[in-house]
């Protein structure tokens, strides 16, 4: 049943999935916490023509996703300032257009059509060297950011408006939240592709939040369980050859709704308690 | 100039494509007016993606895709109300779960090896390879949407403008937008044939975005919308023919080129209204 | 000031009411009522339970305690600065929006709610600007075309929603006029206002803070205790100008803090 953890790549993949473990583990509760899930899916979304230019320019990959991602974020700043547009509709519009220009540079331009698949979402089994050393930055970065910020995101995260009478800097915690989260996603590309970066950045948080609500064991909980989930997956990926993102994100899926079942059913039990010592 | 029109007119797969657009156009014009009014684009787009894996199984059993679709959209819905409410999740975090596994098991069952080989197609369409059957369907299912938004327009109108006003106008809200979402599923149902999954929130949104910046009264809104949507049809089917691209993804660059057009012209009216005062 | 006869029903009635969300109670101790062809101000800080009087007169909540009769068909009208001004809509579409109270689920509005619209734009002022874009109006031009959707839906009560929010002295005039003229027809008004002095210039006075604090005409009833009752903050007296000045405490509203409320709206547009 471990047969496939002897694999040299799948030995490569597990590394890769416990490196994004510390990364997303440590950030994906900011990322629910602070309502920002729309805008870690649409990173990965708008990554993917970044990440197909790279691939048929043979750049690095990471470059082609920061960089779509960069020019993502800039254009949702200016289009949520324009009193006109709404930026629901533009966002949706851009991140569509990502894909069918990914498409297009894939199938037609560089025809890499097998790899679309890839792209969109994800091959553990195709890790590289240098997918393992984004990772490991991110996981050190992730680390640093959350020991330097935590308590400043949390008392923004709670009070906006009194955080940004204390002190002028408050704009910058945010940028620095938003660019620790793309650099999270960017890194999590290569394993689980464009469309499913959720599956680690946010199902899982979610998870944990159900039973957790301080900080320091929401974060230490998700490490744990998206190094769990990731690893299933990853397993359930070699043995179904299905893509890894697409695995996992059933597996933390699942696990999401069963934990919710279980507080359900706690919460009855609970309440028939009461109901009986009255 | 002429050959140049009318030499991919010779083809079936051509006119089939062209009429399978024409009526996606006119419905996705129509009701993606509201979809932008209502500002309910990104729940538009999770929409489709949640419907994915009704729609896989269906392929994979071979049921009819709308029953599929209908079944993924009605769980879907289900699922994004109990993350809701059970799990007090914001609306945000609630749709990324639920749309994220969902996803994540239709495209596990659409790209494993047992499946068969069409799956691919549900995710970026098939504009090309669009049946005259499809395109029956398509016109059924647009008539019936056409229908529901021509009776509801004024209320519609009402709601979408003053969303309190509407119990004293005698309109039930919750219904309304319940209507307008089962609408909208019922067009990405039809528009997944020709666009695929991933892409079909383009022709939902994006004309209407378009048509929003040039049009200030919702009846030549909803009019240019539908002019948009079928004029990117045509200007992408064109490209695919003549440059080989996937037509799916070339209507929605022509859109994208639309909307820019759009979006150019009426941040232009926007400087000289201001300049006027 | 109305002259119909104290015989005649009342629109609405109250009598000790509670009313909240939940099972809790944001809003206590009400009594008061309606003649038809009354003008009434609504006093109290934000928060302090106007909403949702206004919910509950318009039938979307019941009181959790007492009782509430309602004899007349209601509408709300908003306050206009919340309304959105890039919406595809022209003046005559929004007071056509009215019709629907009158109509069932399946018909549309016809010519005839058209026409109807059309003239309750006539009696607001606006029936040159029937065609033109919502969003261009003025701010004092957007409520009446709100008042006249009230009058489409053959309001008799009508619920005007911090009307005089931003708006210049003309604009406050015009809608003073408006008042009165529906008064006049036999329609009542509830307005919800900041500003004490005009208040003074309708029928009766309702003021509340949680829970009621006095309702009678102002006159009577609206001198410093109720004042500083009503808003909780300090009271003082302008040299020179007519009544008390209120400086409101912190829950007053993010637009009034600092602002002392006298006779003249200072409100900036």
């Amino acid at each position: 049943m471990l047969d496939p953890f002897n694999l040299p790549y799948v030995q490569e993949g597990l590394i890769e999935i416990l490196l994004l473990a510390v990364a997303a583990g440590l950030i994906g509760p900011w990322i629910v916490l602070r309502g920002l899930s729309f805008y870690s899916h649409a990173i990965g979304t708008a990554a993917f023509p970044g990440l197909v230019l790279a691939d048929g320019l043979s750049f690095s990959p990471a470059l082609g996703a920061f960089g779509m991602a960069g020019i993502f974020t800039g254009l949702s700043a200016l289009i949520s300032r324009s009193r006109r547009a709404s930026a629901d509709s533009v966002t949706a519009l851009a991140l569509v257009t990502c894909l069918a220009a990914g498409v297009i540079l894939a199938s037609d331009v560089f025809s890499s059509g097998s790899n679309i698949d890839t792209l969109l979402f994800g091959s553990l089994l195709a890790i590289g060297p240098a997918d393992l050393w984004l990772a490991a930055a991110a996981a050190v970065l992730a680390l640093l950011a959350t020991g330097l910020f935590s308590d400043r995101w949390l008392a923004k995260g709670f009070d906006p408006e009194s955080a940004s009478t204390l002190r002028s800097g408050s704009r910058w915690l945010d940028a620095i939240l938003l660019a620790v989260v793309a650099i999270t996603v960017t890194a999590s590309l290569s394993a689980v592709g464009a469309l499913l970066v959720s599956a680690l950045m946010v199902v899982p948080a979610a998870t944990v939040r159900l039973v957790a609500r301080r900080v320091s064991t929401l974060q230490a909980g998700t490490v744990l369980l998206v190094a769990a989930e990731g690893t299933v997956g990853l397993w359930l990926s070699v043995k179904t050859d299905a893509p890894p993102g697409a695995t996992v994100a059933v597996v933390s899926g699942s696990v999401f709704g069963l934990t919710l079942l279980a507080r359900v059913f706690e919460r009855k039990a609970r309440a028939r308690g009461y109901a009986r010592t009255a | 100039m002429i050959e140049w029109l009318t030499e991919p007119l010779g083809y079936g797969t051509t006119l089939r494509a062209l009429a399978e657009i024409t009526v996606l156009g006119i419905v996705s014009g129509a009701i993606g007016c509201w979809i932008v009014l209502y500002e309910i684009s990104y729940s538009a787009e999770s929409l489709a993606h949640g419907l994915f894996p009704g729609l896989v199984a269906a392929a994979l059993i071979g049921a009819p895709l709308l029953l599929g679709g209908a079944v993924g959209v009605l769980l879907a819905a289900l699922l994004i109300v109990i993350a809701t409410r059970v799990a007090g999740e914001s609306a945000d975090t609630a749709i990324a779960v639920v749309i994220t596994t969902l996803f994540g098991a239709g495209v596990l069952l659409a790209l494993s090896p047992d499946s068969p080989p069409g799956i691919q197609e549900l995710l970026f369409g098939n504009l090309l390879g669009a049946t005259v059957t499809d395109i029956l369907t398509a016109a059924a299912a647009g008539i019936a949407v056409l229908g529901v938004l021509w009776l509801l327009h004024d209320r519609l109108l009402a709601v979408g403008f003053d969303r309190d006003s509407g119990p004293a106008l005698g309109i039930s809200v919750g219904a309304l937008n319940l209507i307008l979402l089962a609408l909208v599923s019922l067009t990405i149902l039809v528009a997944v044939q020709g666009l695929g999954n991933l892409l079909v929130a383009a022709i939902l949104v994006g004309p209407a975005a378009a048509a929003r910046q040039v049009n200030h009264r919702i009846v030549p809104m909803i009019v240019t919308a539908a002019a948009i949507a079928i004029a990117s049809g045509v200007a992408g089917i064109y490209a695919s023919f003549y440059l080989k691209t996937a037509a799916g993804a070339s209507v929605v660059v022509a859109l994208l080129i639309f909307y820019l057009l759009a979006a150019a012209y009426g941040a232009t009216q926007g400087k000289l209204t201001a300049a006027r005062r | 000031m109305s002259d119909t006869t104290s015989n005649d029903p009342l629109f609405a009635e109250a009598a000790d009411m509670a009313a909240g969300y939940d099972g809790r109670p944001v809003l206590t101790d009400v009594t008061f009522d309606v003649k038809p062809g009354e003008t009434i101000g609504i006093l109290g800080p934000n928060g302090g339970g106007k909403t949702t009087l206004f919910r509950c007169l318009l039938g979307q909540i019941e009181p959790l305690i007492g009782t509430l009769v309602v004899n007349a068909t209601s509408a709300t009208v908003p306050q206009s600065d919340r309304s959105r001004l890039d919406y595809p809509v022209t003046c005559l579409d929004v007071a056509t929006m009215g019709a629907l109270a009158r109509l069932p689920w399946w018909r549309r509005p016809g010519r005839a709610d058209r026409a109807k619209a059309g003239k309750a734009l006539e009696l607001v002022g606006l029936g040159e600007r029937s065609g033109d874009s919502f969003g261009e109006l003025s701010g004092g031009q957007r409520q009446r075309a709100l008042i006249a959707r009230a009058l489409t839906a053959e309001a008799q009560l009508l619920l005007l929603d911090e009307p005089y929010t931003g708006l210049d002295t003309a604009s406050t005039a015009l809608l003073d006029q408006l008042i009165a003229d529906l008064a006049a027809d036999g329609r009542s008004v509830l307005i919800t206002t900041h500003d004490v002095d005009q208040a003074r210039q309708w029928d009766r006075v309702l003021c509340l803070n949680g829970s009621q604090v006095i309702f009678g005409e102002p006159a009577d009833v609206l001198d410093r205790e109720v004042l500083e009752a009503t808003y909780g903050g300090q009271i003082i007296a302008i040299p020179g100008e007519p009544g008390y000045g209120v400086l409101p405490a912190d829950h007053c509203g993010d637009d009034h803090d600092g602002h002392v409320h006298h006779g003249h709206t200072d409100e900036t547009p």
